[in-house]
């Protein structure tokens, strides 16, 4: 399964925030989105849940158009974006949150629901010691590692990742990356992460898509972009 | 007026308060709309109670009838029109404005219409139990078999309620999505749902407080109108967001009002509601157990 996307344009009222993109998420990679701020990069990830309607072009997961559907239909299809902003529920405890993640197929699947969060307590041992904490107690990067872990529990194939590494220390940045990078040896999963952390995104991703201004400027093989430095300083500014 | 008897006086209305408080603060907490039009429902499914007893001189269907009758107009409600108030007000000034004035006018056309189905005159409301006070020691108490079928029937209705929220993954979509909406769209859940269940709760809640309290009040077309104000007075002591909150301010706005009516005269209530009401604004607008931050609206 291989995310498309052909010809996406997406305006914020009369701000084009993205312009004709084109571009494949191949499957079972990581994939970095990077640009500055302000590069449209969460608008394009909110267009693929569903959160926001493109103005034209198509998105294809599967072969299916996935521009008409649901953020709930999106979510059934193994597609969870994981928002920006350690976007978790403050006033639910960690455990209630990871439940969160999997009511939509509770009924249907409980006992794997239940290995799901097993799972991410394993993979992330901190939410384990503070299950019953409520989730505003949490550092940072703890309410980081809750949000990714309440997508986890929907058992991704594609996972939209919005700056996971925004306001957290470096250490904690590497820790997070790490794991993710290590999880999707695992699962096989699909990852499409956006990130101004360039430098960090690129070292864990296999592929690069630079946004410039709502277009996408280079498409390119990971290490290329990184050791590309006139390209580096021109779109990342380093 | 001994001090206790005036206390035991305020239970009962008490708890019929922190019901109105309770059905309030699910709305606000599923779409961020205060619900004035909630005094209306609650006529409106009590007159259907009503014409159950009527029809069938029993007490226990027509309870079941306003509820559910409450239920269903507080899902229509949702459906028909709060979702595309809600839709379209998009800057900030309509996202604040525009529902408050549309639930206003709702308010308006529920009476209306009642007025039109069932009369706009006073009717009396039956009740199971007897309304005398109860005896204890020779003296009689201002507590009835009524007011503690009233007292029980609230307990239980929020127990259930408490069982839902704490104990089921419905209960917990519902919180998730008073909270964060987003974050619970996107975890598969269908948020859109989830709003309607909530006014459709609320609409329950208003049928059975209005069936508890028409036995003392009657029932005309705007008589749960106080009701509403003291309902809304207990959800801000508590903190909009609160059903706990809300449940202790309505019994605290009860026995407190009682205070008030036994010592100062009835004539003072009205007033000391809505003084109660400015102070918490002023003092403490996130309420008793309401979330830190500023209130949103």
């Amino acid at each position: 399964m291989t995310l498309r996307v052909r010809g996406l344009t997406i305006d914020h009222g009369a701000i084009r925030a993205i312009s004709n993109a084109t571009f494949n998420v191949p499957r079972g990679s990581i994939t970095a989105i990077i640009g500055a701020n302000g590069a449209g990069k969460s608008t394009l990830l909110r267009t693929i849940s569903g959160l926001k309607r493109a103005t034209t072009g198509s998105i294809l997961w599967d072969e299916i158009s996935l521009e008409h559907l649901q953020t709930e239909q999106i979510v059934r299809r193994g597609i969870i974006h994981v928002p920006e902003g350690r976007s978790v529920v403050t006033e639910l405890t960690v455990h209630e949150n990871l439940m969160l993640g999997g009511v939509w197929r509770l009924r249907a699947q409980k006992e794997d629901v239940a290995a799901a969060i097993e799972e991410v307590y394993q993979l992330f041992p901190r939410l384990n010691e503070r299950k019953k904490q409520r989730a505003d107690t949490l550092s940072g990067g703890e309410r980081q590692m809750l949000a990714i872990g309440r997508g986890l529990i929907a058992r991704p194939q594609l996972l939209l990742l919005d700056e996971p590494s925004l306001g957290l220390a470096p250490l904690v940045v590497e820790q997070i990356f790490h794991t993710l990078s290590e999880l999707q040896g695992k699962t096989g999963m699909t990852i499409l992460l956006v990130e101004q952390n360039a430098m960090s995104a690129l070292r864990i991703a296999s592929q690069g898509i630079v946004l410039d201004q709502g277009r996408v400027v280079i498409a390119d093989n990971a290490r290329a972009i990184m050791n590309d430095t006139a390209l580096r300083h021109a779109y990342l500014g380093y | 007026m001994n001090l206790i008897n005036t206390l035991i006086a305020g239970v009962s209305i008490g708890a019929i308060y922190s019901l109105i408080a309770f059905a309030l603060i699910l709305v606000w907490r599923s779409t961020r709309v205060v619900n004035f039009a909630q005094a209306g429902q609650a006529a409106f499914s009590t007159y259907v109670g009503l014409s159950f007893e009527k029809a069938f001189n029993n007490f226990w269907l027509a309870l079941l009838a306003a509820i559910i009758a409450g239920v269903l107009v507080g899902a229509f409600v949702e459906v028909v029109i709060v979702r595309f108030i809600v839709k379209r007000a998009t800057s900030a000034a309509t996202v604040t404005v525009a529902p408050v004035i549309a639930m206003l006018g709702l308010l308006g056309i529920f009476q209306g219409v009642m007025g039109l189905i069932w009369g706009g005159e006073y009717q009396a409301y039956p009740t199971a139990f007897s309304r005398d006070g109860l005896t204890i020691n020779g003296s009689q108490i201002p507590f009835s078999q009524n007011d503690l079928f009233v007292l029980l029937t609230v307990v239980a209705a929020m127990s259930v309620a408490a069982l839902i929220f704490q104990k089921t993954s419905l209960g917990l979509a519902m919180r998730a999505a008073a909270f964060a909406p987003e974050v619970t769209r996107l975890s598969g859940i269908r948020v859109s749902r989830i709003r309607t269940l909530g006014w459709a709760f609320a609409g329950g809640a208003g049928g059975l407080a209005g069936v508890l309290v028409a036995p003392t009040t009657f029932i005309a077309p705007n008589s749960f109108d106080l009701l509403l104000v003291f309902g809304f007075t207990a959800a801000v002591i508590g903190g909009l967001d609160s059903l706990i909150g809300g449940v202790l301010g309505g019994l605290a706005l009860g026995i407190g009002l009682s205070v008030v009516t036994g010592y100062l005269g009835g004539s003072y209530t009205f007033m000391t509601a809505f003084v109660l009401l400015i102070v918490v604004l002023l003092i403490r607008p996130q309420g008793i157990l309401g979330a830190r931050g500023a209130r949103r609206a």
